[in-house]
């Protein structure tokens, strides 16, 4: 048994790395498109109070409504006042949570795996990356894992209480993302592999389950309905199974092979060396504990549920063509739980403890080594398994160059901005150019686009823009268009982009530099 | 009578002249409100940004930058057409996922459903027997363009032969990590686009040409929408 002060002293030692591995640095990584765009609907949130669901894009209302909960506190008065480090610290407490949600199973679990677990969860390279991401999934799997401490509770208990508890769970996972039928899906199969071999106190009676389905959908209509406002929004929700249904069926661009998820774990292809194998080992013990989960009656029901579903999970995600990194996080907790069970199983059958110490002291550091290089070294380099779609650290150069000519030409000159890109895929830009006010976005080169002073466009389209811009400008009054960076500017791996100023600009630019003292 | 004739003509005089400066007045101002109008900064109504799902992925090693522009044409000697057309065809895959092999060659390079070929997982190949040798000045292939994609182990071979034994050369190769095991490749991954891969054959005679790939970034899968060979028969 361990000592309270060593508790005390473990836990602590577990909250300072989860807390200095999830907040350092939150703005040293760009931010993805898709965070960009969170950013926004946060924004749009704030500042209509209303929420406008999109049944094909950009998920359930929950995380804007969260957000938004937090950002009221705060004084805001525009997009400026939203940072990086504020929106990513909202994921980043909901996965500083997660790392002590096991602690509610310490009736059920050996007090050694709950510590080992916690200690783990805190330095897993997956959940710390995405964690540090305004995305959906840290909060999807948060809740995954609160509705399994519901259904656990109410079977310890049969308290009522529980019942609703995870009707409001479930709602507040289907208010979250789409992706709540695969969760609830892999509960149910796992629930009924786990029961087979374990009677429970407490079944769940079919007029609690009426309960839980009537007030998920109540959750779920309060936050899809903004608050009862705006009863279409809930519909919508409807056509968002259509949508899905689609992308999962169909060819698209996020298509990828039954393995993409294993190679998360075994990025061989990415880094050829082993010491990016942490959670890959992680994994492998996990797999291997299926003769546990089967044959052993020491093994408590709630890892053999665990495993049962993170399992499932990880069968389904994988057979679903449409795949994104993100996901496999909604399994982790459950490998983790069940790979930390397996291990101290192991140890305290050996008649020497000190090899299993090691082992464990061992693979803390290859997580640690994978965690620090994931989330602080590689955290937008391709070769990063987790890094996908994800904007260069070019973006801050632009970022750096544009607000540097507006702040100089500010008050001397008419400026603007002109954004274009096929399909609208500019993004992160509009987050990073968020406080500049004469700044536009096309899909297509517009016809004024002559009149803007700088044009960043991707290299696809530049042949384009010199016929509209030299074409159909006005003779004697058109400005020459120069390069605004010195180097090739990657918005992504494999998208290019480049920047335009008139030459009339950027020469004025130059000489108030020179006029202020600056060097140019 | 006189007196009031004088006044009115008179006024009729002054009003005369009023009026005339009046319009004088009136048109300075208005060519001055003109130029103010014309001088006013055009107040340029800029779009939002529009929101978008999450963009693709190309995370590819040794990938080639886009050109940004049109490729240019390639010269030829007189009489170079497409030889390949409407030639016979041989799959590694006898049973096509989607389409049928003869589609490589029907002139098709259209990147819509029914106008690709999508052979089975792994390394695959397409041979085209062109019918008699020719001289081969370029090759142009199209995998597939109705997304940006980069297909791996991309190699392009001529030969005497089905079975590339005689006389054969390497015309593209870029499996940069030999893993279609016919040697490490020095060219570049690229994006496939509705311009297709142009490869500078430099006049090489061959009968056969053999495409072969290994998946692409989006799926194992292989496909092909139309292979082009520009020659003149050999004389």
């Amino acid at each position: 048994m361990i000592s309270k002060t060593h508790r005390t002293f473990m836990v602590l030692c577990i909250f300072i790395i989860a807390i200095l591995f999830r907040f350092i640095d939150l703005s040293g990584r760009p931010m993805h498109g898709d965070e960009a765009i969170n950013a926004y609907k946060v924004y749009e949130l704030i500042e209509t109070g209303k929420f406008s669901y999109q049944p094909s894009q950009h998920h359930g209302p929950l995380l804007f409504y969260i957000s938004n909960l937090i950002f009221l506190f705060n004084s805001f008065d525009s997009i400026n006042d939203l940072s990086v480090e504020s929106l990513r610290s909202i994921t980043c407490v909901v996965g500083v949570l997660l790392v002590f949600f096991c602690f509610i199973f310490k009736n059920s679990i050996h007090q050694n795996t709950i510590y080992l677990v916690s200690g783990l969860m805190a330095v897993s390279p997956s959940l710390i990356y995405f964690s540090r991401y305004f995305i959906h999934e840290i909060l999807m799997v948060f809740f995954s894992m609160v509705m399994i401490i519901g259904v656990y509770k109410y079977l310890d208990t049969g308290k009522q209480f529980w019942i609703i508890f995870i009707g409001i769970i479930l709602g507040c996972m289907i208010s979250t993302k789409e992706t709540w039928p695969i969760f609830l899906i892999a509960m149910v199969i796992s629930g009924g592999i786990s029961c087979s071999y374990n009677r429970r106190n407490h079944p769940i009676s079919i007029k609690n389950y009426i309960i839980i389905i009537g007030v998920s959908v109540l959750t779920a209509f309060l936050f899809y309905s903004d608050y009862f406002k705006d009863v279409n929004n809930s519909i919508d929700f409807f056509q968002a199974f259509k949508f899905y249904l689609i992308r999962m069926s169909s060819e698209g661009i996020h298509n990828h092979p039954w393995y993409f998820y294993l190679m998360k774990f075994f990025p061989f292809n990415n880094f050829e060396n082993l010491l990016y194998l942490g959670e890959g080992v992680l994994f492998l013990i996990f797999i291997f504990s299926l003769p546990l989960v089967i044959f052993s009656e020491n093994y408590p029901f709630i890892v053999k549920f665990l495993f049962w579903f993170s399992l499932t999970l990880f069968i389904l995600f994988s057979l679903i063509p449409y795949k994104t990194p993100w996901n496999i996080i909604s399994i982790i907790p459950g490998v983790i739980i069940v790979s930390a069970n397996t291990i101290n199983y192991q140890i305290s059958n050996l008649n020497k403890k000190s090899p299993g110490k090691f082992f464990i002291v061992l693979l803390f550091c290859l997580l640690l080594y994978q965690s620090y290089s994931y989330n602080f070294k590689n955290e937008s380099n391709p070769a990063n398994p987790y890094v996908y779609s994800h904007p260069t650290d070019d973006i801050f150069k632009i970022e750096k160059k544009i607000y540097n000519m507006v702040n100089v030409l500010k008050n001397k000159k008419e400026f603007s901005i002109f954004i274009i890109a096929t399909d609208h895929d500019y993004w992160p830009l509009p987050w990073y150019f968020r406080g500049i006010e004469n700044i536009g976005y096309w899909d297509h080169i517009p016809k004024e686009v002559n009149l803007a002073s700088i044009v960043i466009i991707p290299s696809s389209l530049e042949t384009n823009l010199a016929e509209k811009f030299y074409d159909e400008g006005k003779q004697g009054i058109q400005s020459l268009l120069i390069p605004l960076f010195n180097e090739p500017i990657k918005l992504r791996s494999g998208l290019n982009i480049n920047g335009w100023v008139k030459k009339e600009v950027y020469d004025l630019y130059k000489n108030l530099i020179i006029e202020n003292g600056g060097i140019y | 009578m006189s007196f009031f004739c004088k006044q009115l003509k008179y006024k009729q005089k002054y009003s005369g002249r009023i009026v005339y400066y009046l319009i004088l007045f009136l048109l300075f101002k208005s060519i001055a409100i003109a130029k103010e109008i014309k001088l006013a900064p055009i107040k340029l109504k800029l779009p939002k940004p529009m929101f978008i799902g999450t963009p693709q992925n190309l995370n590819v090693k040794n990938l080639q930058k886009p050109l940004g522009r049109p490729r240019p044409v390639f010269l030829a000697p007189m009489g170079t057409k497409n030889v390949a057309l409407g030639k016979k065809c041989f799959s590694s895959d006898d049973f096509p996922v989607i389409g049928e092999i003869e589609m490589i060659t029907d002139g098709d390079k259209n990147g819509d459903d029914g106008s690709f070929v999508e052979l089975g997982p792994f390394l695959q190949d397409v041979t085209i027997d062109l019918g008699m040798k020719y001289k081969i000045f370029a090759i142009v292939f199209w995998h597939y363009h109705k997304q940006p994609r980069v297909y791996f182990d991309v190699i392009v071979q001529l030969g005497d032969n089905r079975e590339m034994t005689k006389n054969v050369n390497i015309l593209f190769n870029n499996d940069i990590d030999n893993s279609a095991g016919m040697g490490l490749g020095e060219e570049m991954h690229y994006v496939e686009t509705s311009e297709g891969k142009l490869i500078d054959t430099k006049g090489v005679n061959g009968r056969f040409v053999k495409l072969f790939s290994q998946g692409n970034t989006n799926n194992d899968l292989n496909h092909y929408i139309e292979v082009s060979v520009y020659g003149i028969p050999l004389k």
